[in-house]
């Protein structure tokens, strides 16, 4: 099931960002400088995301699978394109995060999307990031046609930006 | 005095061009990107011609919240670095001689590291004045 996020009061936060700290900090996400304790790690994600869902284009929502908050997504609709920023994703209570490649789950992000008038998903990397070989590795348009990425973009300098369908 | 009518007191201040962005907002892992990217659909801009070097197209004028925060004016095309001196925008001055300068095949940018967000507020406009 999947549900409108409006306000960090409409989720599980603190459940979510526990679950999710330790794969933040084993490299997928990226502290700013002097961001170090959990409590100063907590601050910085929440406010981050107070900023995002607090923008006229807001479009977080959250993952309920088999009665459990499992992943929380923020980001925002631009034209026909949502722009994820940041996502809180903690194991299921059997310690998976499978979850994520559940048909059942991809179907209702699908149809969340179809309703909002969603047809493409951007994101934006440094074009330096780790993440992007993973990015453009995994999601090529002959693999699974979800991210795609642009040359000769705006960013390219310094970022790229995928977008796919 | 804000709207059209800043562009107009602008325009008789001498000003060289001016151009009105209505802010968008787009959510980054990195961070947030405030004003307008043409090609992303992150706001618009009025009229996006460039009047002092040629009438190119201005494809972004954006912040970009990071950690290092950084203002950006990029224009389609590769340009020299001259034809204005000031941008501004909401009472902040940022100077092309202050500016990291940068060309590509496609496009020509100016950057500055800065903590104000000239474009703070999603849907909002703000006037551009360049001098």
């Amino acid at each position: 099931m999947i549900t409108k996020i409006t306000s960090l009061d409409d989720i599980d936060f603190d459940g979510l960002f526990a679950g999710s700290l330790p794969r933040m900090d084993a490299g997928t996400f990226i502290w700013p400088e002097g961001i170090s304790t959990e409590a100063e790690k907590k601050a910085y994600m929440r406010g981050r995301l107070e900023k995002i869902l607090a923008q006229s284009n807001n479009l977080s929502y959250l993952h309920t699978v088999d009665g459990e908050q499992v992943a929380a997504i923020f980001g925002v609709k631009n034209g026909n394109m949502y722009a994820a920023g940041l996502s809180l994703v903690r194991p299921d209570s059997n310690g998976s995060r499978a979850f994520i490649y559940r048909q059942d789950v991809l179907d209702a992000q699908k149809a969340f999307f179809t309703g909002h008038g969603i047809e493409g998903m951007s994101g934006i990397v440094p074009k330096d990031s780790p993440l992007k070989p993973g990015l453009e590795a995994r999601h090529t348009p002959e693999d699974r046609p979800l991210v795609v990425p642009i040359s000769g973009e705006v960013y390219e300098r310094k970022f790229i930006r995928v977008v796919g369908d | 005095v804000t709207g059209a009518l800043c562009v107009l007191a602008s325009i008789g201040s001498g000003a060289l061009d001016v151009q009105t962005v209505t802010a968008g907002f787009d959510a980054g892992k990195v961070g947030d990107t405030y004003g307008y990217v043409q090609g992303l659909a992150i706001g618009s801009i009025s009229d996006g011609t460039f009047n002092p070097i040629g009438g190119a197209s201005i494809i972004a004028l954006y912040w970009f919240d990071a950690g290092t925060d950084e203002l950006y004016f990029i224009l389609n095309g590769t340009h020299s670095n001259a034809g204005w001196t000031n941008l501004v925008v909401g009472g902040n001055t940022y100077t092309r001689a202050s500016a990291t300068f940068a060309t590509s095949g496609s496009d020509t940018t100016w950057s500055w590291v800065t903590a104000t967000n000239p474009f703070p507020v999603n849907g909002n406009t703000y006037v551009v004045t360049f001098t």
